[in-house]
C-alpha cells in the first residue's frame, strides 16, 4: 500500500506539473490542445468548469422535466422530422388511460403519422393540424391552435390543441399542446342553454318586460311592445327616449322616481302610470320596478302590466254592486209601501161601493183611489228596478210587440217624432214578460222623445245576436248565448259621459224637477236582468243616445193564447180561508171577500191558520195566504202542508213581493196563482174564480 | 460601396470558460461591427474532433477567418478588440457601426 501511495503521489506530482506547463506553453487563455494522434485534451481549468456546467445541466433538466410534468396539458416536443423528441407526465398518463402503451407512449413516434392515421370526427381537425405543424416548423406560421371535441364514452369532450415553434438553437422543432377544455365547453354550453331559456321565457312572458338607461330601452319583450300598440319590441327599442310611451304628465315623475332610486333614495317598486298607445289610446299600467346592475352600468328593469280592462270590469263591479244595494233598498220600501196601499185601495173602493155614501164622500174616495193607482205604480216601477216583481214569462214575438206599441206611441209621442222600424224577418221567439217589455218599450221611447223636445227620427231594431265569450268577457253579468236584441236609437240631445254611467240608478234624472220621476230606465234595467238579459247604452252628446236590450232567446214553441177577461165582477159563495199578518190588510180583504158573497174565515199566521183549516168543518174550499210571514209557517209551507191534508183545496198567494219564497229566478213556477198586493177588488174576484174553476175541473167538491 | 459578407469559423470544447468566452466576445463584436453581413459557424470540438484536425487547429478556443480570403486565425477568447480590428479593419464600414450607434 505504501509503494502504491508513494507511485501515485509522484504520477499527480508529474500531472500537474505537465498541466502547469501545458497552460504556460497556451497562455492561459484556451481550454483544450488537439492533436491528431490523441483527441482533443482537456486544460485542468476547463475540465473542471465542464464538470460543474454538466452538473448544472443535468439540475436544469430535471427542473424543466418537472415543470413540464405539472403541467395539466398534455406536451409534446418534436424534431423538425415530426419524431417525438419528449413527452410530460400529462401526455404519457393520458396515453395510458386511453390503452396506448409502449412505443405508442410517445418517443420515437412521428406526429405527422399521427395525424394522418387520425380517423373518425376528428381526422379533419387532425389534417389541419398536420399541415400547420409543417407551416410552423418551416418558419411560415408562428403558432396555431383549434378546438377539437374528443368525446369519451362516458361524456362529451372538448380539446384546445396549440402549436408553437421551438428557438433555431434548440433545433427547429415544434412543441405540440393538447389542453382539456371541456368544462369550460360544458360550462359555455350550460351558460348557452341558460340564456336560451331565460330569453323564451321573457319573450313568452304575459308581462311587459322593460330594462333601460337614462331612458334608453337596453331590452324589451314582445308583450311591451303589445302594450304599447306595436307590432315589433324592435320598434320601441329604436326610440331614442321611451318616456314618450307615457302620457306628457307623467315623465316628470317618473323621472324623479328613476333619479331617486338610482341615488337610492327611497322609490316605490311599485306604482300606477299612464302609457300611451301608439294610436293615441290611454292605457293604465301597473309597474314593478328595480335597479340593477348590467354589466357595471347601474341601470332601471321594470315589469309592465296592462290593467286597463281589470281597471274598466272593477269599474262595472262598482256600479253593478251599487245598483244592487239600492235594488234592495227601494225593494224593501215598495213591500211595505204595497201593505200600506192595499189597504188605502180596499177602503176607498169599500166607501165607493156603499150605497148609502154622501156624493162628497164618494167623490173624496174617488180621489184617494186615483192617487192610490198612482203611488201603486210607482212602487211596481221600484219592484221592477229591484228585480222583485214577479214576471210571466210568456213566448213573445218581439217584432209583434213593436208593431202593436207602436201604434199606440205614434199617438203618445206626437207627430213631431218620426217613428221607424226595422224589424229582422228571422226573428228567434223570446221567453218574456210580455206586459213588462211592452212598458220598457214604452219607457225608453218617452225617453227618447223628451230627449228630443224640436222633433227628430226614433229607430227602432230588432235583430237576432249571438254573443261568444269573448264580447261577454268585457261585460259583467251576462252569459254566451243567443239572444234577440231590441234597439232604440234617437237623434236627440245625447247624454254627457259624466252622467252616462248613472243613468239607470233609481231617482237618477236629467229632467226638470216634476218632469219625471228617474225611475223609467231604472225599471228597464231591472226588468231585463231578472229576464236575464243584458242592457247596454251609447250616446253621443249633440248627435242622440242608443239603448240597447239583449233578451234571452225562448225556444218554446208557440204559446196558448192569453184568455179572454170577463169584465164583470165574478161572485160566489165557497168557503175561504185568509191567512194574513198585517190587520189592516187582513181586515180589508177579508171585507173584499164577505162583499162579493163568499164565506170567510182568517188567521194571523200560518200556524193559526192551519189549526183552523184542520178545524173547520165542512173544509175550505181555498185558501188565500200571504207568502212572507212571522212563525214556522210560511205561506209557502202552508200551502204544502194543506194540499198534503186535502189535494183538492185551492191555494190563491197574495205578496207585496215574491222574491224565492215563491217564484225562481224572478220567475213565476208553473201553476202557482198569486196575486200581488196591492190588488183591487175586481182582480181579486177574478182571480178568486180563475182558481176556483180549476178545482171545479178537477174533483166535484166544489160547490 | 456593399463590402462583403464576413464568413467564420470558432472552435470551442463545449462549455469551457475561455470558449464561451469567446462566443460571446465574438458575437458582440459581429453586432457591433459587422451588423447583418456576418456569418459565424460554430464546432465544438468534443462533439466534432475531425473537423477540427482537418482545419489543422491545435488549440480551442480559435477562430478561422475564411471570407474574405486569405484565411487568418487567432486562437483565444478574443477579449482584445484591438487585434480583432486589426485583422478585420478593411472589413469594417465606419457608416454602418455610426449609424449604429446613433
Amino acid at each position: 500500500v505504501t509503494d502504491l501511495r508513494d507511485d501515485l503521489t509522484r504520477l499527480v506530482a508529474e500531472l500537474q506539473d505537465a498541466h502547469r506547463r501545458l497552460s504556460e506553453a497556451t497562455g492561459g487563455k484556451v481550454d483544450a490542445v488537439l492533436l491528431s494522434n490523441a483527441g482533443p485534451v482537456l486544460l485542468p481549468a476547463a475540465q473542471r468548469e465542464l464538470l460543474r456546467s454538466e452538473a448544472e445541466q443535468r439540475q436544469f433538466a430535471r427542473e424543466q422535466a418537472a415543470i413540464l410534468d405539472a403541467l395539466p396539458a398534455h406536451i409534446a416536443l418534436l424534431d423538425p422530422d415530426g419524431q417525438i423528441l419528449t413527452v410530460n407526465k400529462a401526455w404519457r398518463d393520458y396515453a395510458l388511460a386511453n390503452g396506448y402503451s409502449g412505443e405508442h407512449l410517445g418517443l420515437g413516434v412521428n406526429y405527422f403519422a399521427v395525424c394522418e392515421s387520425a380517423q373518425g370526427a376528428s381526422s379533419g381537425y387532425a389534417n389541419s393540424t398536420a399541415s400547420a405543424l409543417h407551416s410552423v416548423i418551416s418558419g411560415n406560421m408562428g403558432t396555431w391552435s383549434v378546438e377539437y371535441p374528443c368525446d369519451t364514452d362516458e361524456e362529451p369532450g372538448w380539446f384546445q390543441i396549440l402549436v408553437s415553434p421551438m428557438p433555431p438553437d434548440s433545433g427547429y422543432g415544434a412543441v405540440v399542446m393538447h389542453i382539456d377544455i371541456s368544462e369550460r365547453k360544458l360550462a359555455e354550453a350550460h351558460a348557452q342553454e341558460i340564456k336560451q331559456r331565460l330569453e323564451t321565457l321573457i319573450a313568452e312572458s304575459t308581462v311587459g318586460i322593460l330594462v333601460h338607461c337614462n331612458w334608453k330601452l337596453i331590452m324589451a319583450n314582445n308583450e311591451l311592445a303589445r302594450i304599447f300598440g306595436y307590432d315589433t319590441k324592435e320598434q320601441i327599442l329604436d326610440l331614442p327616449d321611451f318616456r314618450v310611451l307615457y302620457l306628457p304628465e307623467e315623465r316628470e315623475r317618473l323621472t324623479a322616481t328613476y333619479e331617486a332610486r338610482l341615488n337610492q333614495n327611497d322609490a316605490p317598486r311599485h306604482y300606477r302610470v299612464k302609457g300611451r298607445k301608439r294610436d293615441g289610446a290611454v292605457v293604465e299600467l301597473e309597474n314593478h320596478a328595480f335597479a340593477l346592475d348590467w354589466g357595471g352600468k347601474e341601470v332601471v328593469c321594470a315589469m309592465v302590466t296592462d290593467v286597463t280592462a281589470q281597471r274598466n270590469i272593477e269599474a262595472q263591479l262598482r256600479q253593478s254592486q251599487k245598483m244592487e244595494a239600492v235594488g234592495q233598498l227601494t225593494g224593501g220600501i215598495a213591500h211595505d209601501f204595497n201593505n200600506i196601499l192595499m189597504v188605502i185601495l180596499a177602503n176607498a173602493e169599500s166607501i165607493l161601493e156603499d150605497d148609502n155614501a154622501t156624493p162628497q164622500l164618494r167623490g173624496n174616495a174617488n180621489h184617494i183611489e186615483r192617487a192610490t193607482r198612482r203611488a201603486v205604480e210607482l212602487t211596481r216601477s221600484l219592484l221592477a228596478f229591484s228585480r222583485q216583481l214577479p214576471l210571466k214569462a210568456e213566448h213573445t214575438d218581439v217584432n209583434v210587440l213593436v208593431v202593436d206599441t207602436g201604434n199606440m206611441l205614434r199617438r203618445t209621442l206626437g207627430a213631431q217624432i218620426e217613428i221607424e222600424s226595422l224589424l229582422a224577418d228571422d226573428l228567434w221567439p223570446t221567453h218574456i214578460d210580455r206586459t213588462q217589455l211592452e212598458n220598457a218599450l214604452i219607457n225608453l221611447c218617452v225617453n227618447a222623445r223628451d230627449a228630443m223636445p224640436a222633433g227628430g227620427r226614433l229607430l227602432i231594431k230588432t235583430a237576432n245576436a249571438s254573443l261568444d265569450t269573448e264580447s261577454v268577457t268585457q261585460s259583467l253579468e251576462s252569459a254566451p248565448g243567443d239572444y234577440v236584441r231590441l234597439t232604440v236609437t234617437d237623434t236627440g240631445s245625447g247624454i254627457p259621459p259624466e252622467v252616462l254611467g248613472r243613468v239607470f240608478e233609481p231617482f237618477f234624472t236629467t229632467k226638470e224637477v216634476g218632469k219625471g220621476t228617474g225611475l223609467g230606465l231604472s225599471m228597464v234595467y231591472g226588468f231585463v236582468k231578472q229576464s236575464g238579459g243584458r242592457i247596454h247604452i251609447t250616446s253621443e252628446v249633440g248627435a242622440g243616445t242608443t239603448i240597447t236590450l239583449y233578451l234571452p232567446r225562448g225556444h218554446d214553441v208557440a204559446g196558448k193564447a192569453a184568455t179572454p177577461m170577463n169584465l164583470a165582477m165574478p161572485r160566489g159563495n165557497e168557503r175561504i180561508l185568509v191567512v194574513e199578518d198585517d190587520p189592516l190588510v187582513r181586515e180589508a180583504v177579508v171585507l173584499q171577500l164577505q162583499s162579493l158573497g163568499y164565506l170567510v174565515g182568517q188567521a194571523v199566521d200560518g200556524g193559526v191558520g192551519l189549526e183552523a183549516f184542520e178545524a173547520a168543518q165542512p173544509p175550505y174550499d181555498l185558501v188565500l195566504t200571504d207568502v212572507i210571514m212571522p212563525g214556522l209557517l210560511g205561506g209557502r209551507e202552508l200551502a204544502d202542508a194543506i194540499v198534503r191534508r186535502r189535494p183538492e183545496t185551492r191555494i190563491l198567494f197574495m205578496s207585496g213581493y215574491s222574491e224565492d219564497t215563491i217564484s225562481h229566478d224572478g220567475r213565476l213556477d208553473a201553476g202557482i196563482d198569486l196575486l200581488t198586493k196591492p190588488f183591487r177588488k175586481i182582480e181579486l174576484a177574478r182571480a178568486l174564480r180563475k182558481s176556483l174553476s180549476k178545482a171545479e175541473g178537477n174533483s166535484s167538491t166544489g160547490s | 460601396v456593399n463590402k462583403s459578407e464576413v464568413s467564420c469559423k470558432l472552435y470551442v470544447a463545449g462549455q469551457a470558460p475561455n470558449s464561451r468566452r469567446a462566443i460571446e466576445n465574438l458575437k458582440s463584436f459581429c453586432d457591433a461591427y459587422l451588423p447583418k453581413r456576418h456569418v459565424i459557424a460554430i464546432v465544438d470540438v468534443l462533439v466534432d474532433a475531425e473537423q477540427a484536425l482537418a482545419d489543422r487547429i491545435l488549440l480551442t478556443p480559435t477562430l478561422l477567418i475564411l471570407s474574405p480570403a486569405p484565411v487568418r486565425s487567432i486562437v483565444g477568447d478574443l477579449s482584445e478588440v484591438e487585434i480583432l480590428l486589426q485583422i478585420l479593419g478593411p472589413e469594417i464600414d465606419m457608416a454602418d457601426t455610426l449609424s449604429e450607434r446613433a
